[in-house]
């Protein structure tokens, strides 16, 4: 009777330990699973990487002679068939280049069934949209001319 | 009572762990975000550096010189009319494209600013709207800014230090 007694006393002693174990148990669980679940927005992020790659690669539009001179755009690269291969987008992601110079302006668009949508960029929910405006200078024919390229990018979410 | 004791102690050990790998995540969840958003405003100063490299390229109408040579010339001339001139006409075609109503360059010789110049915006004309007291609340800062900076040798080889630092509408 007596061991009987001792043994529900060790029991019950040991019970507010079991319960602290689970409890530190599952806010250990919790905590590296939200250490592991973070999520990231890249998107902030990937805009910008691809948008450069229209400046600074030369199967893009960077002029090339001897080197590469990113910033420098070659007129006669700016076509749409050269720009959809070295963009080379998803069905997710579209983009439209505006070339601004005193004389003239050209429009390219890449991935053109989402490049029309820009009108819908409101809808932060489904799609995401940024622009930046470079200075540029293009070189057309070996002249040299200043000039604004407008880079603007949607992504459907 | 040495066995109470006992469990007391592992019962508390067991939630200062707890604290411990608590405080441990807080402190990297905040380290980590400040690292990623590091990482963006660079990314912006990268389209700065094209912006700031292509007007230290661009040609100009006096004596067939770049504005990189017309800096130049101008420190030794001491005369930076044109090159104030060309400066603001540049920057602010950019820059107002780009929603940063915030520009300044200057240019550096041996830590000594021989020249600048910069928007004619000033923070007073973004007080008073809406998107400014509602950032303001919030304690944001209403303009993100970013800095770019390029070295161009002069004559006697002395480094040119070229500094863009603009600031955007968030």
């Amino acid at each position: 009777m007596a061991e009987a007694k001792e043994l529900t006393e060790a029991w019950i002693i040991w019970i507010p330990t079991i319960i602290a174990f689970f409890v530190v148990i599952s806010l250990i669980v919790i905590i590296i699973s939200l250490a592991v679940q973070k999520d990231i927005n890249i998107e902030k992020i990937q805009q910008p990487i691809l948008r450069q790659r229209f400046l600074y690669s030369e199967n893009c539009l960077a002029y090339k002679q001897d080197r590469v001179y990113p910033g420098i755009i070659d007129l006669a690269k700016f076509n749409e068939k050269r720009l959809q291969d070295c963009f080379n987008p998803n069905d997710k992601i579209g983009a439209q280049l505006v070339l601004k110079t005193d004389d003239y302006i050209k429009t390219a668009n890449i991935n053109p069934i989402l490049a029309d949508k820009f009108n819908f960029c409101f809808d932060e929910e489904r799609f995401s949209c940024s622009n930046y405006t470079y200075y540029v200078l293009i070189n057309n024919n070996s002249i040299i001319e200043p000039g604004l390229l407008d880079v603007a990018l949607i992504k459907l979410k | 009572m040495k066995k109470g004791t006992e469990t007391l102690t592992f019962v508390f050990s067991l939630i200062f762990l707890a604290l411990i790998l608590t405080f441990y995540f807080l402190i990297f969840s905040t380290v980590a975000t400040k690292t990623v958003e590091t990482k963006i405003v660079s990314l912006n100063s990268i389209s700065d550096n094209i912006n700031l490299l292509n007007y230290l390229r661009t040609p100009t109408n006096i004596n067939n010189f770049t504005i990189s040579d017309l800096i130049i010339y101008s420190y030794y001339n001491k005369d930076y009319q044109d090159l104030e001139g060309l400066s603001e006409n540049i920057f602010n075609k950019i820059y107002l494209e780009n929603k940063c109503p915030v520009w300044i360059l200057n240019a550096k010789i041996k830590d000594e600013e021989f020249f600048d110049v910069d928007s004619d915006f000033s923070l007073e004309q973004l007080r008073g709207g809406v998107r400014y007291n509602i950032l303001q609340l919030f304690g944001v800062e209403p303009l993100r800014y970013t800095n770019a900076q390029i070295s161009i040798p002069s004559f006697n080889q002395d480094k040119i230090k070229i500094s863009l630092i603009t600031g955007c509408l968030r």
